[in-house]
């Protein structure tokens, strides 16, 4: 694949009596939406922040359009900037109004000048409908209003990649529509992302791969007619006929 | 009763412009010495935070009378030998004093900020010290007003403690009208309302500027 | 007198200040709480003056109380004219307003709950408080009494300007000070660093243990 934009090869994250992530490897090419699905505990989580180097992995190597950010020389600070991270727990800056929570990193990461930066987190606002509640400070805003922030905070950065953190498992159900169909219209518009969710809606509309992990492991991928016609595993299955009785999503 | 009063009046304000100055100094330099004090205490290591316990006990367990007297009379004229100004001892010794106190209210604040803010800000790419400087101390510094206000307050009263080195500032020179005119009760009565009235007045100013900066989500 | 002896001199003074301070903070304890209360329960002017009154005396260094006690009032009412009086009696009523501060903040963290729960066993007002609110609050104010205590310890130093009559800690290290100027020793002014020490060490471990036993008692108790 030459257009490869995000790798996890033979990633292992151990820690003192727990295995989060066994020998994962993974590629996530140009304009791809891949989602990541499986039980909590199964270190999607994990994944994740190994591949925006918020974690170290223990063993083995994340690249970045090709560049390895395993390695000890690498920039990691220069790495993350183009890499969007969206957090289960959303995690704006309770100082800043959405603008600034958006215009921030362009203004101290990228150091774009201030009316740049403006313009620029202004698009990325719209681009999730948040326009009209620039002003407002995340405590005014509801949890999928402040979700789609954080959407924009990461999209004005133009990463390479979003990494979305179960975007939507810390909203009222009411609220997760919004942040879903923000994420829909990113995927619209062809953007590179890996998205751990259990929204299977939103995976089957959405996801061009459906990987299934459980205990660190990926288990079983393919596309989402493979998963909701017939997975060839048996966890996979087990897993996906829960999620549709607890009602968690409507397949 | 208090007819004499008018007559010692510049006495007074020139007391109170002291213990102005002996407070404001202080409090602004002692600022910095906490701030760096907590930053080096939260982010550096073990021996940073050994170092900076010893210099806050210090400072937070004896009286500032007897910190004064050690830094305008044993460290300079015992242990070097020479002689300093009054004014510049006792701007020192309030220094770290008041940095003492403010490196706890600001280590408060910036462990009250949450590490998740430390994570939002390392994914965008920022490095350490550019999170702490615009993620994590603008939202520390707002929560450490309320403390600091008490500090300003409790500066403010612990100016007297440059009576041991002889400054002439506002209790200073209430205790000397009090010896000229044998009217104690009144001198020191007077003396306690205009102290009154400037940390009343000042901690109102205070407040207001709290309101300001205020922010929805962070009433402390 | 040498090292050994100045050192004896000086610890003797330990008692003096100790005294002070303890009789200070009972006196706090004894007038905080019942300001706290009326401020709670005593209708809305009772709680205005109470806050003036302590806003009052939280607004003034403790200094000028000391004088105004001793030198003002004391010209009138001779039971003051003695530094210990005076100085015990300025830093344990400027003490009841904090401790009133810090008890109502203890009392708020205890919440209505107990009381409402005291009640229902048929407990009185006075007793539900008591036996139910008064032991939680004890434990959530301990770090804040512990810093207090510390406050008055060191202010109790103050009294040092009240005449030099009080041979507390700091008084002795001004006359070791003399003794050593008219002996015309190196560094007259040494005697301030064990001084700085002592008071150091009578006021850091209690208020050290005095907050970690409550944060302990406070997580175990789930309060």
């Amino acid at each position: 694949m030459p257009d490869v934009v995000a790798e996890a090869e033979n990633v292992w994250m151990e820690y003192k009596d727990i295995i989060a992530l066994r020998d994962v490897s993974l590629q996530v090419g140009e304009g791809k939406i891949k989602v990541l699905f499986g039980p909590s505990g199964s270190g999607k989580s994990t994944l994740l922040r190994c591949l925006a180097m918020l974690t170290k992995p223990t063993r083995g190597k994340v690249f970045l359009r090709g560049e390895e950010l395993t390695s000890p020389e690498a920039d990691i600070d220069k790495a993350r900037a183009k890499i969007g991270f969206v957090f289960q727990n959303i995690l704006l800056f309770h100082h800043l109004r959405a603008l600034g929570n958006v215009t921030l990193g362009l203004r101290r990461v990228l150091g774009l000048p201030k009316q740049e930066a403006r313009e620029k987190a202004m698009k990325a606002l719209r681009e999730v409908r948040m326009e009209r509640w620039v002003d407002h400070y995340p405590a005014e805003l509801s949890g999928g209003q402040q979700q789609r922030v954080g959407i924009a905070r990461a999209l004005a950065m133009e990463p390479e990649i979003i990494l979305f953190d179960e975007p939507t498992s810390s909203l009222d159900p009411e609220l997760k529509g919004e942040v879903l169909d923000a994420m829909k219209d990113l995927a619209k518009k062809g953007r590179t992302m890996l998205i751990a969710t259990h929204e299977m809606h939103f995976a089957r509309e959405a996801a061009d791969e459906m990987i299934f992990q459980d205990e660190g492991r990926i288990i079983e991928r393919g596309t989402p007619k493979h998963f909701f016609t017939n997975p060839s595993t048996d966890r996979a299955r087990r897993f996906l006929a829960r999620l549709v009785r607890e009602g968690q999503s409507n397949v | 009763m208090y007819e004499f009063i008018p007559k010692y009046l510049p006495f007074f304000l020139k007391g109170l412009q002291h213990s102005f100055i002996l407070a404001l100094v202080p409090l602004a330099l002692g600022f910095l010495v906490g701030l760096l004090a907590a930053l080096a205490d939260v982010y550096r290591g073990r021996t940073a935070s050994t170092l900076i316990s010893i210099y806050v006990e210090f400072f937070r367990g004896s009286p500032l009378i007897v910190q004064a007297i050690l830094f305008y009379w044993f460290i300079p004229q015992d242990l070097l030998g020479m002689r300093i100004d009054r004014l510049m001892a006792a701007l020192l010794v309030f220094t770290l004093n008041s940095g003492a106190y403010q490196k706890g209210y600001i280590k408060g604040a910036i462990e009250a900020v949450h590490e998740d803010q430390m994570t939002a800000a390392r994914a965008l790419g920022m490095s350490k010290l550019k999170a702490i400087r615009h993620v994590v101390l603008p939202q520390a510094l707002r929560i450490v007003i309320p403390g600091w206000t008490n500090e300003y307050a409790s500066m403010s009263k612990s100016t007297s403690a440059a009576l041991a080195i002889g400054i002439p500032e506002l209790a200073n020179i209430s205790m000397s009208v009090a010896s000229w005119t044998f009217r104690s009760f009144e001198t020191y009565t007077f003396t306690a309302l205009l102290y009154f009235i400037w940390i009343f007045f000042s901690v109102k100013v205070l407040e207001m500027v709290y309101e300001r900066v205020k922010i929805p989500g962070f009433e402390a | 007198m040498n090292a050994l002896e100045q050192l004896i001199f000086l610890l003797e003074g330990v008692q003096i200040t100790l005294s002070v301070s303890v009789f200070a903070f009972l006196l706090g304890i004894a007038t905080g709480i019942p300001m706290m209360l009326l401020r709670a329960f005593g209708g809305k002017l009772w709680e205005l003056i109470v806050e003036g009154y302590e806003k009052v005396l939280r607004g003034v260094p403790i200094v000028i109380l000391m004088l105004l006690f001793y030198f003002g009032i004391g010209v009138r009412v001779p039971f003051l004219r003695d530094p210990f009086v005076s100085a015990a009696l300025a830093l344990g009523i400027r003490s009841g307003a904090y401790q009133s501060q810090i008890f109502k903040g203890a009392m708020r963290g205890v919440g209505e709950d107990q009381m409402t729960a005291a009640r229902a066993l048929g407990m009185s007002k006075l007793k539900a408080f008591r036996h139910v609110v008064l032991p939680q609050m004890f434990i959530i104010a301990s770090a804040g009494l512990g810093s207090e205590y510390a406050l008055i310890v060191k202010d109790s130093a103050y009294a040092f300007f009240l005449g030099g009559g009080l041979l507390d800690v700091i008084t002795r290290a001004d006359i070791l000070r003399a003794y050593a100027l008219t002996e015309h020793w190196e560094y007259p002014y040494f005697a301030y660093i064990p001084t700085a020490l002592i008071y150091i060490a009578l006021t850091f471990p209690l208020a050290t243990y005095l907050d970690r036993w409550g944060s302990r008692r406070k997580k175990k108790l789930g309060i």
